[in-house]
């Protein structure tokens, strides 16, 4: 096993984006995270960016809310209510209370924003950079670590900024939009980190988020790759089991084919592990397979991104 | 060859193969989603149809489960000795790149060049077809009215964007038609002529609304915004037409939905989500599929000393008997509790599942990216080929 990268690193910046390809295990690595930051005595806060309740299943503890909610062991985590991240948005390019009311009423304006391309990513960035603030209730929080969606829709929206910059050239949203082109691109404040498994695809998906992401300017961090299943024989029994199972009686037959098709499944996740590894994506974690669920597994893999006792 | 199938009760799934347009494929990310489509679309091609399989995931995933190299936008015929041995159908495969859907929709519609380039050309434009999120949607809704309308095709097999939000993709045609709609629109774009007395009561409202647009997002971009609406006036009608018309689409009978998920409890309940949501849409799955279940270890759970003993009838060196008995008595019962725990999982979903088929596919060591390997999950899900 790699050696435990220094996630204090990672963990000291106020804004810790999360993503990876979809069913790799991105909310219980962002659960984890806010566990192992609440281990190091800071103040995380986890955010849920699918609109539902999902960190309770994963944290336990109650179903959190559209602001920072108590999740106990230190963890605070919120789900962004959208309609809420626009209104904030809204009021901070408009300012003045009366303009902001017309603008969020008007039936016409709500249409168009609501079907508009860009607006709820621009809100869901806008909407991290408060609850970094010491105006979130609870806070100020850091870090936050964002459980952003997968691959695809991450790196879109780490490209809104720029695209809404480009669109508008100059006035208030341009502003606030360069200003959050500035924070997600900024390697004191942010850092992705992407997770994967130690399979072809995930590992495939994961470089291609990783360059693309630099290519955003977007600072990479570290690569948790979830999951790796250890392997049941040390290579020395590998010759033996291989007779065995040609050889040998049922049931230790089968037994030895099972036993050789978990180190087939360990090696070729090390194979993907030292691809990924090749190419220069940033630290390495890893976190070992164990056969648990929700908030059991989220503390396993919180242990496993710990630096050794 | 469909005599697997005759010879039983055909399931739901087969018979949709024969009978449907369209076949949605549902389900939260790296739940096997495109390989399952492929699979689908592969076993549509093996019964007959004229399949075409259209991913719009951002990860260019299909291509390696075909096995075709890098996708087209455009329908691509997958070779025929790539299909499975007695295949009656074809298939083409396709991935969707929504810039170049865009361009081509505005080249198709609008004949004159130098309108048609000016319009291409347009900042707007620009920005809207490539850097904006939500896009990669509506494409996909623009892509699939084509697909409904080409006669090479008669089965459609959908992979849809990974995503958390049950049904984005369903929601987007309605997103589409009202972004485009021209009640919208048409705010932007200046009337010609000698205003009416109503013209003007809804001047008023209209400079309202552009006003506190243009207050967010700029007087300029307002500019460009209203020669872009001006510009694009005409297409905005057929944009709006074809996404009601593939709204219907896939609310009409034609079309069927499937499942697919992980035999784990959350993406079972992620799955069953999506079943919640179509029921809000009038529809429901016609099937739940679960890859890579895990099946029970060959040769049970031994302990520790039974293993120990089997080894030892075995004449295994005895230095190595007890490490070894404690490996794989360990391995089998790690494969047992994981077995155990997918079929309950299962189970959960059958009991769940509404009168919808459960279909599972076994967890196999090698991953099914070759129509081979596809074939073999296939015989598993629906007996054939």
């Amino acid at each position: 096993m790699a050696e435990a990268p220094n996630f204090r690193a990672l963990l000291s910046r106020p804004v810790v984006l999360v993503t990876g390809k979809g069913g790799v295990g991105k909310t219980t690595v962002a659960a984890a995270l806010g566990l192992r930051a609440a281990r190091m005595g800071m103040r995380p806060l986890v955010v849920g960016c699918d609109g539902k309740p999902t960190l309770a299943r994963i944290l336990g503890g109650a179903p959190e809310g559209p602001r920072a909610t108590n999740m106990g062991q230190g963890v605070h985590a919120l789900r962004v209510d959208f309609d809420e991240a626009l209104a904030d948005l809204i009021g901070e390019i408009l300012s003045v209370r009366k303009l902001v009311e017309a603008f969020l009423h008007n039936r016409v304006v709500r249409t168009f924003v609501h079907a508009a391309p860009s607006v709820m990513e621009l809100s869901l960035l806008h909407r991290v950079d408060r609850a970094r603030s010491k105006d979130e209730p609870g806070g100020p929080f850091s870090p936050v670590i964002v459980d952003l969606p997968a691959s695809g829709h991450a790196l879109a929206l780490m490209a809104t900024p720029r695209a809404v910059m480009r669109l508008v050239r100059m006035g208030p949203l341009y502003r606030r939009a360069s200003e959050l082109l500035a924070l997600v691109n900024d390697p004191q404040l942010t850092a992705l980190c992407a997770v994967t498994l130690a399979e072809e695809l995930p590992v495939n998906e994961t470089i291609e988020l990783v360059g693309r992401a630099r290519g955003l300017g977007v600072p990479v961090g570290h690569v948790v790759v979830n999951a790796v299943p250890p392997s049941p024989l040390s290579s020395d029994d590998a010759e033996l089991m291989t007779h065995l199972s040609q050889q040998g009686q049922p049931p230790l037959a089968h037994w030895a084919q099972e036993a050789l098709h978990g180190s087939t499944r360990s090696r070729r996740a090390r194979a993907e592990i030292e691809r990924l590894a090749s190419v220069a994506t940033g630290p390495l974690a890893e976190v070992p397979f164990v056969s648990e669920a929700g908030p059991r597994l989220t503390a396993s893999v919180c242990d496993a991104l710990g630096e050794k006792v | 060859m469909t005599s697997t199938v005759q010879q039983t009760k055909p399931p739901a799934l087969a018979g949709l193969l024969q009978s449907r347009q369209l076949i949605v494929c549902l389900g939260t990310g790296g739940v096997g989603k495109t390989t399952t489509s492929a699979l689908l679309a592969l076993a549509g091609a093996y019964v007959g149809r004229k399949a075409v399989v259209l991913t719009i995931d951002p990860a260019r995933r299909l291509a390696d489960a075909l096995g075709v190299g890098t996708l087209g936008s455009e329908p691509r015929e997958v070779d025929p000795t790539r299909l499975w041995p007695g295949s009656k159908g074809t298939l083409h495969a396709l991935m969707l790149n929504p810039a170049e859907t865009f361009d081509r929709l505005v080249a198709r519609m609008v004949k004159d060049e130098a309108r048609r380039d000016r319009m291409l050309q347009h900042p707007v434009y620009q920005q809207m077809s490539r850097g904006l999120a939500g896009v990669h949607e509506y494409m996909a809704v623009e892509k699939l009215h084509d697909l409904a309308h080409d006669p090479r095709f008669d089965l459609v097999v959908l992979d849809t964007p990974p995503s958390k939000n049950a049904l984005d993709f369903l929601e987007a045609p309605n997103r589409a038609s009202k972004f485009f709609n021209e009640k919208i629109t048409r705010f932007f774009v200046p009337k010609e002529g000698k205003p009416s007395i109503t013209d003007r009561f809804f001047h008023a409202a209209q400079d309202a609304a552009m006003g506190l647009i243009g207050k967010v997002v700029g007087e300029d971009f307002m500019k460009d915004l209203a020669d872009f609406m001006a510009s694009f006036q005409g297409l905005f009608t057929a944009f709006e037409e074809r996404g009601l018309f593939v709204e219907k689409y896939l609310r009409g009978e034609k079309c069927a939905y499937v499942i697919v998920t992980a035999p784990d409890p959350v993406r079972v309940e992620e799955g069953l989500e999506f079943a919640a949501r179509l029921r809000d849409f009038k529809l429901r799955p016609s099937a739940f599929v679960v890859n890579r279940v895990r099946l029970t270890p060959a040769g049970g759970v031994p302990t520790p000393e039974q293993a120990l003993q089997v080894l030892a009838e075995h004449n295994v060196d005895a230095t190595r008997r007890a490490d070894l008995a404690a490996a794989l008595s360990r391995h089998q019962q790690e494969r047992a509790a994981l077995s155990d725990r997918d079929a309950r999982t299962v189970a959960e979903l059958h009991r769940r599942a509404d009168g919808a088929e459960v279909l599972v596919a076994p967890d196999v060591l090698e991953s099914p990216n070759d129509p081979e390997a596809l074939a073999g999950v296939c015989r598993a899900l629906l007996g054939f080929p």
